[in-house]
């Protein structure tokens, strides 16, 4: 059920929506206890404001009022014309010289004594003019964060020769990259002959691109252009945040049933919403993030075992050893991510939402997430550019996935992931939805995701058939099966299990359908 | 008491256009009958956004002296309160930009106007909390921001339709519904802030008595 907005409330209390809203609100506060009371709740403010803010001065006082008007008139001379009755007389400009003059008029106890030069600074300080220095200030610094941020790349990383040396195995032995579907066009061949010298790296490869453009047009089904597994051995440092692996889950990842088994993901405290699901061990989400803060502060060699990678949480940040290390514990999702350029992005956030997992890029753009096996949703985002979404597969033989954002464009362009083709209204909207739906990945929390699947209902009701149906009803099936996962609700139950149902109704056979059809089971609506 | 009626379409609009075109060729009288009509109105817009006696008076009586020196201005035919009550609302904001201050205590403007609260036939404790709560209502009210002051006194104390607001304000009816939720919603917070949760005293309100 979907609650009336504190809008629609106070215009449905004011009686100001139209008529079949009207009756429809009306309807809904029917059968909603919650938005009853909220009314209610509206109504007893309002009474209490005009309550206690009114104030009666009595018939005296309105008896002489009019006379009081035409005498202030007449005191000050002025006349009827076509002065302009919003223009500021009471400017301080203006009325500072006048204003001891003007305090005559009032009692002596509400008399304002001459201003020190202190309290004048002060009434500066608390002005509108501060706030507007302050607010430039704020975006100018903002603005060279975002520059400073975006410049971060390789030359940096050139001038640590311990980094360098470290890299400069894997770029040597970097492969050519497999072949990727055509929605992922490959870099031409020959920009790697003509890069900067901030991308050696890649200029020591072979002529054939390293890496696919991934950008926001990838579909749910892209791949990333991938490196070979050798080429994961002596890889530099990777600076990610804490990476962790939910136990329960990836132990039924390992069943050997070969598919995806929902299971409730683990959550980092403070745990939102109530927790009350059980993994399939039988502990509690309480127990198992407690388990796996644990197992986060061992040092990562306690933990470089296939069993440990299995059971908990792997402790950051890798070295090149490590990574080693890391690939021979289990299965990884890593890559690096750079913009259009070229150039690494260091502090893009990497999310997996489906294990509740994220990380960050190191100064070298690079991100190394551990991950059961099999297909994950990966979100990239970084500030200034799209977010990136797309499926990755985690596994024994699986490579690198690497990832290059699009810069955010001013004029608003073709929304992300939609096909140009696709009407100008449906972009916006389905643009919209998208970053409502990086955001949520980002917050990480059911109301975010609520909030992303309203976008995505949106898109559904304008789209109604076709490719653009199909993904729209896919991207509200997955926020609403991660709104209910993040603050379960019968409400949310409910809502997962008609967007579940909708999806199913158009999704081919694959991977996703699976998924859909694993997360009603678990719903119990079979 | 007689009172004014609070709507504004109750005061028929052929007579007041009557009025305002009298009032515009210099008749005195006429002016005097169109402050008589929104006196009420425009002081009680006046008081909800200074929630000060003398200010609302001084406030109250400026608009009508702004509304005499700018009539020629003022197309007949038009609803003359949203422009009388745009006029209040902008010496209020200038009003608050030159003093910067917060407004005083609801027992002041009853002393100085002479009136006596007196809180007879109800029980004291009652009647204290009532005034607490009062008080705090005004302090919060106070911290909300010109726009929402001026939103919420025109349509919680002065009851003007959403339409009304919007030409009152010169906004959009969907900014009108907008800056409403967000007025109610802050005051709400403010005031629950200060009282712990409650946003109405236990108590009935006393009574003012004139003196």
């Amino acid at each position: 059920m979907t609650h009336l907005t504190l809008e629609q409330l106070g215009a449905l209390h004011d009686a100001a929506l139209d008529g079949a809203e009207d009756a429809r609100a009306r309807r809904h506060v029917a059968e909603c206890a919650a938005c009853r009371a909220a009314l209610a709740s509206l109504a007893e403010s309002d009474d209490a404001l005009r309550a206690g803010l009114g104030h009666d001065p009595g018939e005296a006082y309105f008896a002489s009022f009019a006379a009081r008007v035409q005498g202030r008139i007449r005191e000050r001379g002025v006349v009827v014309g076509t002065a302009d009755p919003f223009a500021d007389a009471l400017d301080d400009e203006a009325e500072a010289p006048s204003a001891p003059e003007r305090d005559l008029e009032l009692p002596r106890h509400r008399r304002r004594l001459p201003e020190p030069w202190l309290e004048r600074a002060a009434r500066w300080l608390t002005g509108s003019r501060l706030a507007w220095a302050g607010a430039a200030a704020a975006v100018i610094v903002a603005a060279g964060i975002v520059f400073q941020v975006s410049r971060e790349g390789p030359m940096e990383v050139m001038r640590d020769p311990a980094i360098a040396a470290r890299s400069g195995p894997a770029t040597e032995s970097a492969p050519p990259p497999a072949s990727a579907p055509a929605p992922m066009a490959a870099a031409p061949a020959d920009e790697s002959a003509t890069e900067a010298p901030e991308r050696r790296i890649d200029a020591t490869a072979p002529a054939t691109p390293q890496r696919a453009e991934i950008s926001n047009a990838a579909p749910p089904s892209g791949t990333a252009a991938k490196a070979s597994p050798q080429a994961l051995a002596g890889r530099a440092a990777d600076e990610a945040a804490p990476t962790r692996v939910p136990d329960a889950r990836a132990r039924e990842m390992r069943s050997g049933a070969g598919e995806d088994v929902p299971a409730t993901p683990d959550r980092e405290a403070p745990a939102t919403g109530t927790a009350t699901t059980r993994s399939t061990a039988g502990e509690t989400i309480a127990e198992r993030v407690r388990r796996a803060k644990q197992q986060a502060a061992r040092p990562l060699a306690e933990s470089a075992t296939p069993e440990a990678a299995r059971s908990g949480f792997t402790a950051p940040p890798p070295t090149a050893a490590q990574d080693a290390r890391l690939e021979s514990a289990g299965p990884a999702i890593c890559g690096t991510v750079r913009d259009a350029s070229g150039r690494p992005l260091a502090g893009a956030q990497v999310a997996i939402a489906d294990l509740g997992v994220t990380a960050r890029t190191d100064a070298r753009g690079r991100y190394c997430v551990a991950a059961p096996a099999g297909t994950h949703t990966l979100t990239v985002m970084a500030v200034g550019f799209e977010a990136a979404r797309l499926e990755v597969a985690a596994g024994p033989g699986e490579g690198e996935h690497d990832v290059t954002l699009a810069a955010v464009s001013v004029l608003p362009g073709p929304a992300g992931g939609a096909d140009a083709a696709w009407p100008v209204t449906l972009r916006v909207l389905a643009g919209a939805a998208e970053r409502a739906s990086a955001s949520a990945a980002r917050t990480n929390t059911a109301a975010a995701f609520d909030l992303a699947a309203l976008q995505w209902n949106g898109v559904v009701a304008v789209a109604r058939s076709g490719p653009a149906a199909a993904r729209a009803r896919r991207e509200l099936a997955e926020v609403r099966w991660l709104a209910h996962e993040r603050g379960p609700t019968p409400e949310r139950a409910r809502a997962a299990e008609t967007a579940l149902r909708s999806y199913l109704e158009v999704a081919p056979a694959g991977a996703d359908r699976r998924t859909a059809e694993a997360r009603l089971r678990a719903l119990g609506a079979r | 008491m007689s009172e004014e009626p609070r709507r504004k379409g109750v005061v028929d609009p052929g007579d007041e256009a009557a009025l305002v075109t009298a009032a515009q060729g210099g008749d005195e009288a006429a002016f005097a009958e169109i402050v008589k009509r929104h006196q009420r109105a425009v002081y009680r817009v006046a008081y909800g956004l200074t929630r000060n006696a003398s200010d609302a008076d001084d406030l109250a009586q400026e608009t009508f002296v702004r509304a005499w020196q700018a009539l020629g201005r003022f197309r007949v035919g038009e609803p003359l309160f949203p422009w009388l009550s745009r006029i209040a609302i902008n010496l209020a904001y200038s009003l608050f930009r030159r003093r910067k201050r917060r407004p005083e205590s609801a027992l002041e403007p009853m002393l100085e106007s002479g009136h006596q609260w007196e809180a007879e036939g109800e029980d004291p404790v009652e009647a204290t909390a009532a005034r607490e709560h009062r008080e705090m209502l005004e302090s919060a009210f106070g911290e909300l921001t010109p726009e929402h002051q001026a939103i919420l006194t025109l349509r919680v104390m002065q009851d003007q339709s959403y339409e009304e607001i919007a030409k009152t304000l010169e906004i959009p009816i969907g900014t009108v519904m907008s800056r409403l939720s967000r007025a109610r919603a802050e005051l709400k917070r403010r005031l629950e802030a200060r009282t712990g949760g409650a946003t109405a005293p236990a108590a009935t309100t006393t009574k003012d008595r004139k003196r």
